[in-house]
């Protein structure tokens, strides 16, 4: 539950690939997080996941559609999780190998999934 | 399990059961069986902590756990990942707790009619005053031997935390 605006978490760790995004914070909900790290251009490589529960379902598809790439539903076994990150990080690895060759040079976003 | 009829909301006590159960035995115990519901007279909450989110959708639905102290510094070390040693400072204890309470009442709110935003969760050594509102569903469980009460009510319009959009 401790949150604060992607800029400032973000700029304090430039190696981040991955960021697991629960909706319900305090300073901003998921999807706030998710507009604003997508208005970034440096950030776009950074695989976005929402962690949310079954009630909150429909905010999934406002997330995918501002530019989450993943979802995982709550509760969740560690096992889940991983599958979810190692497929996050596996398209990830993908999308980097494919813009070093020149493809999606300019692409805004992309699902994971 | 017992469910208050009438003019209230009405929400299935199986279904809430089932989803406090599968909550901790996905995400704290790693097993079922672990958390069971209660029967008989529960015993009392030994330094009683409560934690509670708010669905706001046609009423306000207040998803309220108590537990007692000891009991809730195991479970925030079993939902942190912590030695059985560990010390538990109110920050982790608040941060686990309304984890708890936060995926409980998230799953809720697909059984609360019209369940639309939720509330951040609240943590408090102290029962939140629900202003009188009428109990919707009362549960109890044992959870490693020690008791844990799960209740809904169903606060006035325009009551309780802000919901997040």
């Amino acid at each position: 539950m401790t949150a604060v605006r992607p800029s400032i978490r973000l700029e304090a760790h430039p190696d981040v690939v991955l960021c697991c995004i629960d909706w319900n914070m305090p300073v901003m909900t998921g999807f706030e997080f998710v507009v604003e790290a997508r208005k970034r251009q440096e950030w776009r490589d950074i695989t976005l996941m929402m962690v949310t529960t079954e009630g909150e379902h429909d905010q999934i598809v406002r997330a995918l559609a501002a530019g989450a790439h993943e979802y995982v539903i709550k509760p969740f076994t560690p096992e889940i999780m991983l599958d979810k990150a190692r497929g996050s990080l596996a398209c990830w690895t993908r999308r980097c190998r494919h813009e070093r060759r020149g493809g999606l040079a300019s692409h805004g976003g992309w699902r994971g999934h | 399990m017992s469910a208050v009829a009438g003019s209230l909301p009405t929400v299935d006590g199986e279904a809430i059961e089932a989803i406090a159960q599968d909550f901790f035995a996905t995400m704290v115990d790693g097993e079922h069986g672990v958390l069971v519901p209660g029967y008989g007279e529960m015993a009392p909450l030994v330094d009683a902590r409560f934690t509670w989110v708010d669905v706001h959708g046609e009423t306000v639905t207040r998803v309220l756990v108590a537990v007692g102290r000891s009991t809730g510094d195991m479970l925030t070390r079993a939902l942190l990942a912590l030695p059985d040693d560990a010390p538990i400072g109110d920050a982790d204890f608040a941060d686990a707790a309304g984890e708890v309470v936060n995926v409980i009442g998230g799953n809720i709110k697909s059984l609360v009619h019209g369940g639309g935003a939720l509330s951040l969760p609240q943590v408090a050594d102290a029962a939140p005053d629900c202003g009188g509102a009428p109990l919707i569903s009362e549960t109890w469980f044992t959870w490693r031997g020690a008791p844990l009460t799960l209740t809904l009510w169903n606060l006035p319009e325009h009551a309780g935390s802000a919901g997040r959009p």
